[in-house]
């Protein structure tokens, strides 16, 4: 599979008030054609800023690319103009956001805001791009397409606009969708149709995926491969069945232990002790490491990433050859413990 | 279509209660439209009020003037001899509407476009220029801005006429000393409505689409942000148009603003009740169009409560 998106070492800062807020440190990933790769972790670990880098837009000032080369389909996108890349989102790559209920415009059409990517990337004029808006409603189930698109958001149901928004993020056919938490501020029931349709849209279109989400109930029904981020780090990447199986990061154990299992008595509800760094500060070492309950000394010095299997690769000290406890986590004994 | 009625039926009643007011708070002022510092003989003052019913009862005073309002006269002045209030109004009105509109049409065409451009450029200089500006804007009085401009173009360059009302040129100046709060007002608003849009997540979206900037502040942040300054437009433009007396007593313009002021010196009881009439009407009138642009810039309110569909 050829490799459609390639992130190199990004780097992304805020200048705030309290000082720099270091959000996104060094991160390098790919995505492949036609693939869904997830991205978790928890509030403020830098997934939706990292987001935000790719499609380039970051609100800058406050925010700044310090470092990092974005390539899309082998074109450098951090080398573009702004001109040029208005040319780029939306058509090639596309974004749908957590809270459909503030993404749209509420005092537009369903209409106009879906064939404006019509009229923008392909320019058609208004009434055609109303022709092939209502076609993309159609293709994301909705009923009754034709009159939604008179309607304005609020007389939509919560799950009704988030199908408007993958509607118009697949509307000129993208080649990536990123979609930051797109299920969250959905009930359940809803959470379920949505993924559904982004898989059966990954199935029949090819377009490859990267899912943002705290759940990793929804990343492990529709991802074939996971980055795990923590303060602003790829602290663990693996493939999806691997990460759950065999994780090699006891932040990412820690993760998977704080899933609530209902199921299990005398189960109470696990978390991870302490809080997440202070991203205001630069840590010298590990940054799960005050956290840690396997903290060792080598653990105040940056760990690089360790390869622990085919495509699995963890910032983990414990991963190092060198280390006593690899055999352990190789065999999944982080979670034996 | 209910909702106009029931809009029109409480403007009705709006009106009603300003004129009671109106009418009984100017009673109560000592004196009246005949008292001078010379002493008429008493006869003189005797018959006058006869001949303007002042001797009435003021119930009667009232219920007179009710149903002469009722049928559209506002009465004679008491003043100006042989002149109705109406033909006051008909003569004055379209002076200081025409000034008026000049002045909406600038504060308008400067003030948003500035907004848009402060917003834009959001603590950089232009936003730096365009605030100092609506600062003078606002915090400078409309007499001194009208001095400064008489003096500057009327007296030292002497391309425009310094006062009176004669043809297009004379309007320029009065027209500018009348607009300067308005337009940075509106600035303001807009500046501060566009900020505040500018950060929304649908904002978020359209550049995630792809969209220009032009695009993006014309057709997704405009509409969304000019709702603070309709609801501002509606007093505004029904104050500027019934004229300021200010503004037309230092450029000598015959407009309305001066009789409103002149007839409560004057004790001219028609003419200040017929101007507040008038002044109340294009009031609720336009506050009721601010509320139908409402409905059209934003879908969420709806006009006919209730019927939702």
């Amino acid at each position: 599979m050829p490799v459609l998106l390639d992130v190199q070492n990004l780097s992304v800062i805020f200048h705030t008030y309290a000082g720099t807020v270091r959000a996104v440190n060094n991160v390098s990933f790919t995505v492949n054609q036609g693939k869904i790769i997830g991205i978790v972790g928890e509030s403020g670990c830098g997934k939706s800023a990292t987001a935000q880098a790719i499609m380039g837009i970051l609100p800058q000032p406050p925010a700044e690319m310090i470092s990092g080369g974005i390539y899309l389909d082998a074109a450098e996108l951090t080398a573009l103009s702004e001109k040029e890349l208005q040319h780029i989102r939306g058509k090639k790559m596309s974004m749908i956001f957590q809270d459909p209920m503030t993404a749209l415009n509420p005092v537009l059409t369903i209409g106009l805001q879906i064939a404006e990517m019509f009229m923008h990337h392909q320019h058609l004029a208004y009434k055609d791009a109303l022709l092939q808006a209502e076609k993309a409603l159609y293709s994301v189930d909705i009923p009754a397409p034709k009159a939604r698109l008179e309607q304005y958001p609020h007389q939509l149901s919560g799950g009704m606009r988030q199908r408007v928004m993958i509607a118009m993020a697949l509307a000129c056919q993208p080649k990536l969708i990123i979609a930051d938490e797109p299920t969250t501020a959905l009930d359940v029931t809803i959470q379920a149709q949505i993924i559904d349709l982004l898989r059966s849209k990954n199935q029949k279109l090819g377009t490859s995926i990267i899912l943002i989400s705290h759940d990793l109930g929804v990343i492990a029904s529709l991802c074939q491969r996971v980055l795990v981020m923590y303060a602003g780090e790829i602290i663990e990447a693996a493939p999806a069945a691997d990460l759950y199986r065999l994780p090699a990061h006891p932040y990412t154990y820690g993760l998977l232990q704080s899933v609530p299992r209902p199921d299990r008595k005398n189960h109470g509800l696990l978390s991870i002790a302490g809080q997440p760094p202070n991203l205001l500060k630069i840590s010298s070492g590990c940054s799960f490491g005050p956290r840690c309950s396997y903290s060792m000394e080598i653990c105040r010095q940056k760990p690089p990433l360790l390869s622990v299997g085919e495509q699995h690769a963890t910032r983990c000290w414990l991963a190092h050859t060198d280390s006593p406890h690899r055999q352990m986590l190789l065999q999944g004994g982080l979670l034996i413990k | 279509m209910h909702f106009l009625i029931h809009r029109l039926a409480s403007m009705f009643l709006v009106l009603f209660v300003i004129i009671t007011a109106t009418f009984l708070l100017m009673h109560a002022i000592p004196g009246g439209p005949f008292t001078t510092e010379k002493n008429l003989p008493e006869a003189i003052q005797k018959n006058m009020e006869e001949r303007y019913h002042l001797n009435d009862p003021l119930w009667k005073q009232y219920a007179d003037y009710l149903a002469h309002v009722a049928s559209g006269d506002l009465g004679p002045s008491f003043k100006y001899e042989n002149r109705s209030v109406n033909d006051l109004i008909r003569e004055s009105f379209p002076v200081s509407a025409e000034l008026g509109v000049i002045a909406i049409f600038w504060a308008i065409c400067l003030g948003i476009p500035a907004g848009i451009i402060a917003a834009v450029y959001h603590n950089r200089w232009p936003d730096y220029i365009a605030m100092f500006l609506t600062t003078i804007g606002i915090s400078v009085p409309g007499f001194i801005l009208a001095a400064l401009l008489i003096f500057v173009f009327a007296l030292q360059l002497g391309w425009l006429p310094a006062a009176l009302w004669e043809g297009p040129s004379s309007t320029v100046l009065p027209a500018l000393a009348l607009t300067g709060l308005p337009t940075a007002f509106i600035a303001r608003l807009t500046r501060s409505g566009m900020l505040e849009v500018l950060n929304q997540d649908y904002i978020r979206t359209v550049r995630a689409k792809g969209l220009s900037q032009y695009t993006i502040l014309t057709r997704h942040a405009l509409k969304n942000a000019l709702i603070p300054v309709v609801t501002y437009l509606g007093p505004l433009i029904a104050g500027i148009l019934t004229g300021s007396f200010v503004i037309e007593t230092i450029f000598a313009i015959p407009g309305l603003g001066r009789h409103f002021v002149t007839s409560i010196y004057n004790r001219d009881y028609t003419v200040i009740l017929g101007i507040t009439i008038f002044y109340s009407a294009l009031l609720v009138t336009l506050n009721l169009l601010v509320d139908i642009v409402y409905a059209l810039l934003d879908p969420r309110i709806k006009l006919n409560e209730g019927k939702d569909d």
